[in-house]
């Protein structure tokens, strides 16, 4: 079993977390998340993840009536219309007035990982226009919402934002390339700020395509379990403030990423989990810390039996049987695709904060096939670096290091 | 730093047809043909050993299999496996980086008129992190029914639509079988009076890379993009 350190951290700039903004289907804001998370209390119903109208409307609400606002309304902030626009204009909001940002300026960067984007914009009328019941008027001004870069300009322009920004679109993998995309802008000097997220609606595209794949359980997933049946859909949206520390407002650090490809099949991971491995492997190296220095691993864990296969044999074979902490939160909250990897990076900030590190909900029996050290219960100990994983469609894998302040070496 | 250009190729609609018919094309969309395509038009490279990246930006990506799902469903309520896998915006690169057997990382870019230019960006990252030695950038829409008629409905009526893909090989050192350097992307994406311009070229989203595969083979050291709605790029080549 690993000893586990809290290593200083080698990196030349610091990334730090200065802010976090989410919703899910878990609530409004971190807390509501991390509590559900450490309650292990599921809210999924029929095997979806969705955000309900209560909730919407006491985001809005929120929204509306926040002190903080004012000063973006001031900058021709409106809420946007579409429920995806809301979703992540609202988590964008949470971050900057937990960072304390005001505004975005010009030399900051924004970036937005998706795998839909808005498409609830377009998708019932392009099958309305199919099946001839709406005209070409119609068709066409729904349809201009189509491209993704789209749902992009949504946050921009409600933030009067016109400096460096990116859309990401790797499926699963989208967020989490995002954030280590945003850390890589901040170590460059291409920005000293960066508002990074993901954000991810429930449509017919994805709840149907998948459940044609069959993949989908009607039940709260039970990642890594003996007897999971799949995976949950859900929607939502988060977004982290970067900033290059050191920071006074620093809650955690992104201290490492890595990137691969499976290059193996369309919708399967590799099954030895060849890709997972290697992003692991090399967001340990970029981090530059040992593989015992992790204490948690935030797995992708979806609750698909080919998944969690992948992923747990590629844990086995890099840290080495049960050395290492291994748990899924997505019977909690859901696979939210595209905005899932900051959505749960959100829950790893909280994590380090409470030095808490909780176990997967509904893990009752674990595939004997993979030998990981789950917790059975939530456990309170030293939190110094999380790993947080994240397995795409087509193969793209991503791997992020989050780190506590305390690894923070002032360069 | 310097960004050599070492490879450089373009595909368009006729390189495409040229894989209808090849049982290992059955299943792949237009993106997947035009890009591969693009790819073949590089010839044999040999890595070396070297980490290689892959960045693929496009702005409408899988459209025409989104199109065709969402019509069996509408039409036939019947959610075809197939068409789902292939309607996803990194669909294309999946297809790709399964086919070479690429394990590198693998970005999917979508910037509406900007995601060529994006994903340069994003290229020059990889490399100045040191993530990678070497970065594949492509870029690639495709107008394929059933998506083309809907696709009228996001341009102006000055835009003359095309398809096509370009690609090109970023490495970090600098290389006697350099076609040129990458010396600067820049958006300007803040015109005050932003209004449709007058096309008469053959335009996609993801064009940037076609344009900067022909900049580099015409020795040209700098392009302007003018984008549909006014907004506009600037390439420089070195």
């Amino acid at each position: 079993m690993f000893n586990h350190t809290q290593k200083p951290l080698t990196n030349s700039v610091p990334v730090c977390v200065t802010g976090t903004g989410v919703i899910s289907c878990a609530g409004l804001g971190a807390d509501a998340l991390w509590n559900a998370a450490v309650e292990g209390k599921s809210f999924v119903e029929s095997g979806l993840g969705k955000l309900d109208d209560d909730l919407l409307d006491r985001a809005r609400t929120e929204c509306e009536k926040s002190q903080f606002y004012p000063a973006l309304a001031n900058m021709h902030a409106q809420l946007p219309k579409s429920k995806f626009g809301f979703l992540a204009l609202y988590a964008a909001l949470k971050a900057m007035e937990d960072a304390g940002w005001d505004k975005l300026n010009s030399d900051d960067g924004l970036i937005l990982g998706t795998t839909t984007g808005n498409i609830l914009s377009w998708e019932d009328d392009f099958i309305a226009f199919g099946k001839g019941e709406i005209g070409h008027d119609q068709f066409a001004e729904a349809f201009r919402h189509e491209p993704l870069g789209k749902s992009l300009d949504t946050v921009r322009t409600a933030l009067d934002f016109d400096g460096r920004n990116c859309l990401v679109t790797s499926a699963c993998s989208s967020s989490t390339q995002a954030i280590a995309q945003a850390a890589m802008w901040i170590r460059e000097g291409k920005a000293k700020r960066v508002l990074v997220g993901g954000a991810e609606v429930l449509c017919q595209l994805t709840i149907r395509g998948f459940q044609s794949l069959q993949l989908l359980s009607e039940k709260a997933c039970t990642p890594f379990d003996a007897n999971r049946s799949g995976i949950n859909l859900s929607e939502g949206a988060g977004f982290l403030c970067l900033e290059a520390g050191p920071s006074p407002h620093a809650r955690a650090l992104v201290s490492g990423h890595g990137f691969s490809s499976d290059g193996y099949h369309m919708t399967a991971p590799h099954p030895e989990g060849r890709g997972s491995y290697e992003a692991m492997e090399q967001a340990i190296a970029s981090a530059g810390i040992a593989k015992r220095d992790i204490s948690w691993i935030h797995a992708h864990g979806t609750g698909s039996p080919a998944n969690d296969f992948s992923e747990g044999t590629a844990i086995s074979q890099l840290f080495g049987e049960e050395s290492v902490w291994v748990s899924s939160t997505k019977g909690v909250h859901g696979h939210a695709l595209g905005a899932s990897g900051i959505i749960e990076s959100i829950l790893c900030v909280k994590a380090i904060e409470h030095q808490t590190l909780v176990k997967t909900r509904g893990l009752n029996a674990p595939d004997p096939r993979m030998r990981l050290k789950h917790p059975t219960e939530n456990r309170r100990e030293l939190i110094s670096h999380i790993l947080k994983n994240s397995l795409g469609f087509g193969g793209a894998n991503a791997s992020l290091v989050l780190s506590s302040l305390a690894t923070m070496v002032i360069p | 730093m310097k960004l050599a250009i070492t490879r450089a190729a373009i595909a368009d609609e006729r390189d495409a047809e040229n894989f209808r018919g090849r049982p290992d094309f059955r299943k792949a969309t237009r993106n997947m043909c035009l890009v591969q395509a693009a790819l073949e038009k590089f010839g044999e490279w040999n890595s070396r050993g070297r980490r290689v990246g892959v960045v693929l930006g496009t702005s409408h990506g899988e459209l025409s299999s989104t199109a065709d799902f969402l019509s069996e469903l509408g039409i036939r309520n019947v959610a075809r496996p197939f068409l789902f896998q292939n309607s996803l915006h990194n669909s294309t690169l999946g297809f790709i980086t399964q086919r070479l057997q690429f394990t590198g990382p693998s970005f999917t870019v979508s910037n509406q008129y900007f995601s060529g230019e994006r994903s340069l960006e994003l290229a020059h990252s990889l490399l100045v992190g040191n993530l990678v030695d070497s970065c594949l950038v492509v870029g690639v829409d495709s107008i394929a029914a059933p998506a083309k008629e809907a696709l009228r409905a996001i341009y102006p009526d000055e835009v003359n639509l095309g398809e096509g893909a370009a690609a090109i090989l970023l490495e970090r050192d600098e290389s006697p079988q350099a076609l040129g350097y990458l010396a600067e992307v820049n958006c300007h994406s803040s015109s005050v009076d932003k209004k449709p311009v007058q096309m008469t070229a053959s335009y996609y989203d993801s064009d940037a890379i076609q344009h900067l595969v022909q900049m580099v083979l015409g020795r040209e050291r700098e392009r302007t993009l003018v984008k549909p709605d006014g907004t506009s790029s600037l390439i420089r080549v070195s």
